[in-house]
């Protein structure tokens, strides 16, 4: 990805967003799955820990849409829960490499003498296969809500820096840094109003595109065992759940994994739709 | 004014290249947008034709219709297009490409991007010259140290060998220049390939481009939007606007005597062809969005003489004085007032 | 030249510094103390007590790290608290399989890639065109899991390809047909994201001023195609290929769990999962260390394969 192509006209990119239809439903889906997430509690009337072990692994049906686990829990419900857990976690990782890359990159700009050191260091983060932040803090800290987050900020971070940092550079060769700086505003000033509210349009970008990695990430380290254990629902080990059983019940693995599927698909499709809206040289 | 005047064989003859009434449309997202309109022009054997515009006139966009390098989303509609005689909308696409390079010409503005940055000079010179000719890589070797030679880089021998990004942006173009002309085409197109260049390269290069096409007999279309080349270089003058041509006229017609508002316009701001004391004309407003194209005559609101008239209709480019064998041509329906100014 | 890629190179080592840090780290972090998992349920304090000396935990922390390192450098990893195997020897022995792995992957994707990206990039626009960056889009979203058990059910339902486990040798019959569905598996999270890049890149490259030159000179679309844009396009192409190898390694990771094939990924979850530390520090940091390497190399083929990164300070 480029760093900073980007137009500084924000009303033209919305525009230009609001024409393609995958946006719409992108973000239709999205929100849908959102707020199925966060009303999970009221839509279902199961309780996603209760087992009973005699609706064992049952095929959809009228009573339980998506079948049962094999627990016996209501599997749509245990989905829904699941995917609470799962988007807190890809939103509370996401938000911590955001704010910590964003600062990074942010600063590499402005102290031009941390710049070149930071950005080598970051250069070298950025390829980092993010299993092995989740690999490594699951086994420093243990597996567990902590270490997840922990490691999905971390795997986001990079990218986050250098955007950031891209976009710091071209809003920082504007003039109108220059005329603050005359004016002596502090550094604090500067950073906050002139070049954040001015820079932020990559950075929103490449975070949703991160977004999608991070659930991503979530997921599969879920899915291997380093994430939440059980009895807590999270799609990757609703999906490690169904593997055991997976030519009786394929269900279960499969609706979960559809799920993922689905959320990460529709923030990458997000992602992609602002990028190309934003960039320069799509016109 | 250093171009010569013309033999009479020269300007009895036929047109090298005639384009009539030539259109080119480009199809985008948000609809059709029209960059050429109704242009008409023709250059004939060694005679060197410029072409003046601001950006956003269309000039670049009439040399690619001429070699044929239009994108696939272009739409070309022309009522004439020959070269030498022969139809170019009615030839075969291997014809058209045969004559790439070897007939016809072309230069671009920007040399440091123009050239293959991972292979050598000599090897692309060597490329164009086998594309035409099939002769054996020494030979051409051979020739392609020669043809660098003849644009006065200095020890060719080591730059054939040496990349793109080892040379400087006057040497890239010589070396651009050295490799339009191998084949000695009848026609050049230059589209502003000094622009880019420093001042003190800009005169070498219009100097080496004179000299090559007057030896080689090579009719030249130049592109630009400074008038000052054009004084360098031109025999004849045609004025683009907003896709459309407003006014044709030999270069010292053009300079002494200037009929249509916008080359006025242009004129006048050139800071060197002011007497001393005279105020500066510079032409208010810009160049329209192409997507917005006023109605009428398309200089309309920012003509200093505008009417009613000019708002509706479309002038149509008409021929001055028919008798004078260059013959000027003019659009514009204010004729005798434009003397005036 | 030397100098940048002495540079870059000491940044990395930096890095693997920080790896070996942070390695060290984790043993000092867990809450189970090793001494007491090794002397057992039955150690007396005595017990525990000689094995901490033994294995040099009362000495000052900075005192261990050099230790620590020294250790490293010459190959020894420790034992494994679970069954006492040093570490190193079994991380040698599921190095290979891999490695085999991920070539495997590669072999069969990166090509399929590179023709897919081209013939999309050549037809911009086209269904062809949509065709790839739709797949793509949906190959860098699918959860890699979720492909393997697809192809566990494929097999399972065909009874074609065996679907746990090392065969043999990738040269043998039994070898190939176990390395067959993971390779797929691995392999399809690649294709996605490299036909995209080739698809972008050529693009880019195919709209090139220099491009454009060549059409002038009057070369042929398939000449302008292969000499001019491939040719340019084809560095940075290869440079972010080299660079997937830590998508693939981490797609390693949970392809070698789904099909117990026996390789550092799957020694790395197990260990973690059953508090096997030295066995999980020493997977971690080979498993890094060989990223860190195989960047190093792409950065240094990057620069000697462009003539113009050499001139550039």
């Amino acid at each position: 990805m480029t760093d900073a192509t980007y137009t500084g006209s924000g009303s033209r990119t919305w525009r230009r967003l609001r024409r393609n239809p995958m946006v719409t439903i992108a973000l239709g889906v999205l929100i849908l799955i959102a707020l199925a997430a966060i009303f999970a509690p009221w839509l279902t009337s199961f309780d996603p820990y209760e087992t009973a072990l005699r609706q064992r692994l049952k095929p959809p049906s009228a009573e339980h849409l998506l079948g049962t686990d094999s627990q016996g829990r209501d599997l749509l419900t245990r989905l829904l829960y699941g995917a609470r857990t799962t988007l807190l976690i890809g939103c509370a990782g996401t938000a911590f490499g955001a704010l910590l890359g964003g600062a990074i990159g942010l600063c590499a700009a402005f102290y031009r003498r941390l710049d070149g050191v930071f950005m080598r260091v970051i250069d070298v983060f950025l390829s980092f296969p993010s299993i092995l932040f989740g690999l490594s803090l699951a086994a420093i800290l243990g597996p567990g809500l902590d270490s997840l987050i922990i490691a999905v900020g971390l795997s986001v971070m990079p990218g986050i820096a250098r955007i950031s940092r891209g976009a710091a550079l071209s809003v920082m060769a504007q003039d109108y840094m220059d005329s603050g700086r005359s004016i002596g505003l502090p550094d604090r000033s500067l950073l906050g109003r002139y070049l954040l509210a001015n820079a932020y349009p990559p950075i929103l970008t490449y975070t949703t595109l991160a977004f999608g990695d991070a659930v991503l990430l979530a997921a599969t380290l879920g899915f291997l065992g380093l994430g939440l254990q059980p009895p807590t629902a999270e799609l990757g080990s609703i999906a490690a759940e169904g593997r055991s059983f997976l030519f009786i019940a394929p269900h279960v693995s499969t609706a979960a994994s559809i799920l993922i599927f689905v959320i990460v698909l529709s923030f990458n499709l997000l992602g992609d739709a602002l990028r190309d809206a934003g960039d320069r040289r799509a016109s | 004014m250093k171009h010569m005047t013309l033999p009479d064989s020269v300007m009895t003859a036929p047109p090298l290249l005639s384009v009539e009434n030539l259109s080119v449309t480009f199809r985008t997202d948000s609809g059709p947008l029209p960059a050429l309109d109704g242009i008409s022009l023709s250059i004939r054997p060694g005679e060197t034709v410029a072409v003046v515009g601001e950006s956003g006139s269309g000039k670049s966009v009439l040399s690619l219709a001429v070699m044929g390098l239009l994108p696939p989303t272009a739409e070309l509609t022309a009522s004439g297009l020959t070269f030498d005689g022969e139809d170019l909308q009615a030839m075969s696409k291997r014809t058209r490409r045969d004559l790439r390079g070897r007939d016809m010409a072309m230069i671009f503005q920007e040399p440091s991007t123009a050239l293959n940055p991972v292979q050598r000079i000599g090897d692309q010179l060597i490329e164009a010259i086998r594309l035409h000719e099939d002769i054996p890589t020494p030979k051409a070797r051979a020739r392609a140290i020669e043809a660098l030679a003849a644009t006065g880089i200095p020890s060719p021998e080591l730059r054939v060998r040496a990349y793109p990004h080892e040379l400087s942006g006057g040497m890239r173009q010589r070396a651009l220049i050295a490799m339009a002309l191998i084949h000695r085409p009848r026609l050049l197109i230059a589209d502003e390939p000094t622009t880019a260049l420093d001042v003190t390269v800009q005169a070498q290069i219009l100097d080496l481009i004179r000299g090559l096409a007057r030896d080689n007999g090579t009719a030249t279309l130049f592109i630009t939007h400074d008038m000052g080349v054009v004084a360098e270089m031109a025999d004849r003058v045609a004025v683009l606007y907003a896709g459309r041509m407003v006014e044709t006229a030999s270069a010292s017609d053009l300079f002494e005597s200037p009929e249509h508002p916008y080359t006025l316009g242009l004129l006048g701001s050139m800071p060197q062809l002011n007497q001393r004391g005279e105020a500066m004309l510079p032409i208010a407003g810009t160049v329209p969005d192409l997507r917005q194209m006023p109605s009428g005559c398309h200089f309309h609101p920012r003509c200093p003489i505008a009417t009613e008239r000019c708002r509706t209709e479309e002038p149509k480019l008409q021929a001055l004085e028919a008798s004078q064998p260059e013959g000027r041509t003019l659009a514009c329906h204010h004729v005798e007032e434009a003397t005036i100014l | 030249m030397i100098a940048r890629l002495l540079r870059r190179a000491g940044i990395s080592l930096i890095v693997l510094a920080g790896v070996l840090l942070i390695g060290f780290l984790m043993l000092q972090v867990i809450p189970a103390d090793p001494a007491v998992a090794i002397a057992g349920p039955q150690g007396t304090d005595d017990e525990i007590e000689a094995i901490r000396r033994h294995l040099g935990l009362d000495q000052p922390i900075l005192l261990q790290f050099v230790w620590y390192i020294s250790r490293v450098v010459t190959g020894d990893m420790g034992q494994s608290v679970i069954n006492n195997a040093s570490v190193s020897a079994e991380l040698l022995r599921a190095a290979g399989p891999t490695i085999e792995l991920m070539c495997a992957a590669m072999i069969w994707a990166v090509p399929t890639a590179l023709a897919l990206g081209i013939l999309a990039a050549l037809r911009r626009g086209g269904i062809v065109d949509r065709l790839v960056m739709a797949v793509s889009v949906m190959g860098v979203s699918v959860p890699v899991f979720w492909v393997g058990l697809l192809m566990i059910q494929f097999a399972a339902r065909t009874r074609a390809f065996p679907i746990q486990g090392r065969g043999g040798p990738l040269w043998t019959a039994e070898g190939l047909s176990h390395i067959l569905l993971p390779a797929t598996a691995l392999g399809l999270i690649l294709v996605g994201p490299v036909a995209r890049m080739t698809r972008t890149t050529l693009s880019d490259a195919l709209h090139a001023d220099h491009v454009r030159t060549a059409r002038a000179k009057g070369a042929s679309e398939l000449r302008v195609v292969l000499n001019h844009a491939l040719r340019t396009a084809l560095l940075p192409i290869i440079t972010l290929v080299g660079l997937q190898v830590g998508t693939l390694m981490g797609g390693a990771v949970v392809t070698e769990t789904i099909f117990s094939w026996p390789g550092v990924g799957r020694l790395a979850v197990g260990s973690i999962i059953t508090g096997d530390y030295p066995m999980a520090q020493g997977a971690i940091i080979f498993l890094a260390s060989a990223f860190i390497l195989v960047n190093i190399t792409v950065d240094v083929l990057n620069e000697l394969a462009d003539p113009r990164i050499g001139s550039r300070s």
